[in-house]
């Protein structure tokens, strides 16, 4: 009998069917943090690509320099490619130029996008600057003293489509 | 189970729990921060827009308030618009505008547009244009004669090298402008607003130095209304077989210009100054009569009518210079005018005409600037544009204010 008592005190511990449920419930909570985890960071990826991406990035850059570029040409003649892939405008130089001496001319290279400066007479060209890559469409549309681009970028993971429009403002 | 319970050593769960809501927190606060970060980004870029807006609207505003003081001529410091704080309807931001400078050496318009923290700053400088930019500007039709060269000069400075001149018409309709062949153009060759110039115009073997395109904007072309200074003198000009001066003591509104020609042409001579006749009726020159304007002389004539101009008779301006000014031509009437215009040598001489057809008959080059409604070269050697013309004065009809430099800046 004594025996017998040592035994079950010895014994004391977790059953079976106790270790199962316990194992069941750590798994379903696991699961749960887990789903809960991955989520998280594919959102946060997600709103992360959204906002600091490249193809977001160089939308901003793009913006900024079509708009300072149209804003800073001549409106007296903006002139537009047939099939509008791509758009030249003029402008002074500096202030010291007495006539309209330099052109922009906005196209699209490959998959990059370009902007050529130069000179008008003679005509030759200054610098090429590229301002952005992954350029999949891109069309410009004049409309009086505005010109507008349409522009998609996409990187392969994420597109992003940029409308922008700018009014010529000097002579 | 029940001393396991009842046990007082710590379990995982707690430590679980307060670490699966510390992630849980953490990755809460990093997308409540990007959320964050990207909304201020988009305020700023949407104030920085609404701010430029503001800052483009004041200065449309204050250029159009100095074309009104321009047609009201208050040229006085004091009335130089300004505003400050004015809102820009729809949206928050507010403009504030103003000018600087005298109509002698140039206004300057400061706009600043503000919203939110945004501020944008545009300064533009301006200058006078007048009615004659270009070599020809047409409402609608616009022909060159075959072999046409147009080109520029400056009658006003020898030294001046620019042979530039433009042609343009406002119609974007097919062959809008029709060059014949070995015509040249020594400028660019623009058609009405959104126009396509492969089909507005009609190149039958022309070389155009320039551009071909659409224009950005549609030029306004005022009518022109006839001086109240002109007195009535309740007569016609008439001579026939004689010659009729006319000095600018005789300044007035007439009834019509009838030269005849019987034994010989008759001549009306306009010399010893300035000269300017409103004519109500029409002006009709018979075979070889002349209109001579004399070296040192001007005529400005504003017409009512039409123009005939009979076989071999002409307007003749003596000009070393070529001054197109010398010349003055406006069609002032309500109704759609026509004027057969003929120069026995040279045409020298400016004609504004929105509402009339033009026709040009030179025997030498014709020298100057026509806006008409359609315009035709008819015969001739050369058209030379005035470059002069583009230099005006706040005295001189139909100018407004325009911006000739513009900039921008953040503050």
């Amino acid at each position: 009998m004594i025996i017998t008592q040592k035994r079950s005190r010895a014994r004391k511990g977790f059953t079976l069917v106790e270790l199962m449920i316990a194992t069941v419930i750590l798994v379903i909570v696991g699961l749960a943090i887990g789903v809960v985890v991955v989520d998280g960071q594919t959102t946060w990826n997600t709103m992360y690509d959204r906002i600091n991406s490249d193809v977001v990035t160089d939308s901003y850059v793009v913006r900024k320099k079509f708009d300072a570029v149209i804003r800073n040409a001549s409106s007296s003649k903006l002139i537009l490619a047939g099939d509008g892939s791509w758009i030249e405008v003029y402008y002074y130089a500096d202030a010291s130029s007495t006539v309209v001496d330099r052109y922009a001319r906005f196209y699209v290279s490959g998959s990059d996008l370009n902007v050529e400066y130069g000179q008008l007479s003679p005509r030759a060209t200054i610098d090429v600057e590229t301002v952005c890559g992954n350029v999949s469409e891109c069309t410009f549309k004049q409309a009086g003293t505005s010109a507008q681009m349409k522009l998609i970028l996409d990187n392969g993971t994420q597109s992003q489509t940029i409308v922008t429009s700018a009014v010529a403002h000097n002579k | 189970m029940k001393k396991l319970l009842q046990s007082k050593r710590q379990g995982s769960a707690v430590p679980l729990a307060v670490v699966s809501i510390i992630i849980l927190l953490a990755m809460g606060v990093g997308l409540l921060g990007l959320g964050f970060n990207s909304r201020i980004l988009s305020i700023r870029n949407s104030s920085d827009i609404e701010a430029r807006c503001a800052a483009d609207a004041g200065l449309t505003i204050a250029l159009f308030e100095m074309n009104e003081i321009l047609k009201a001529k208050l040229w006085n410091s004091g009335t130089l618009p300004q505003a400050t704080d004015v809102s820009l309807p729809y949206c928050d931001a507010v403009y504030s505008y103003n000018v600087t400078g005298d109509h002698l050496g140039g206004y300057v318009i400061k706009s600043v547009g503000k919203s939110g923290l945004a501020q944008r700053t545009v300064y533009a400088t301006t200058e006078l244009k007048g009615l004659f930019d270009n070599a020809v500007l047409t409402k609608a039709d616009l022909i060159l004669k075959a072999g046409t060269l147009v080109d520029g000069y400056n009658s006003l400075d020898k030294h001046d090298k620019n042979t530039n001149a433009d042609i343009a018409t406002q119609s974007t309709l097919d062959s809008s402008i029709t060059l014949n062949s070995g015509v040249v153009i020594n400028g660019d060759v623009r058609v009405g607003l959104g126009g396509n110039p492969n089909t507005a115009i009609k190149d039958l073997g022309a070389n155009i130095a320039g551009l071909k395109y659409g224009a950005t904007q549609k030029e306004p072309l005022p009518q022109i209304t006839v001086p109240a200074t002109l007195l009535n003198k309740g007569t016609d000009i008439s001579a026939t077989s004689d010659t009729v001066t006319i000095t600018p003591a005789d300044s007035g509104t007439y009834t019509a210009i009838n030269l005849k020609s019987s034994t010989d042409p008759g001549v009306l001579e306009i010399s010893g100054g300035d000269v300017e006749l409103h004519v109500a009726g029409d002006i009709q020159l018979g075979q070889s009569c002349q209109i001579i304007v004399k070296e040192g002389s001007t005529l400005t004539l504003y017409v009512d009518g039409n123009i005939h101009s009979r076989e071999s008779s002409g307007i003749g301006v003596e000009s070393k210079a070529k001054t197109a000014k010398a010349l003055e031509l406006y069609a002032t009437g309500n109704d759609t005018q026509y004027f057969d215009v003929k120069a026995n040598s040279d045409w020298v001489g400016v004609i504004y005409a929105p509402n009339a057809d033009v026709d040009l008959y030179a025997k030498g080059d014709a020298y100057g600037s026509v806006v008409s409604n359609n315009f035709e070269f008819k015969s001739g050697g050369s058209y030379h544009y005035d470059r002069a013309l583009k230099k005006v004065s706040v005295e001189d009809e139909g100018i407004r204010l325009v911006v000739d430099r513009w900039s921008e800046g953040k503050s």
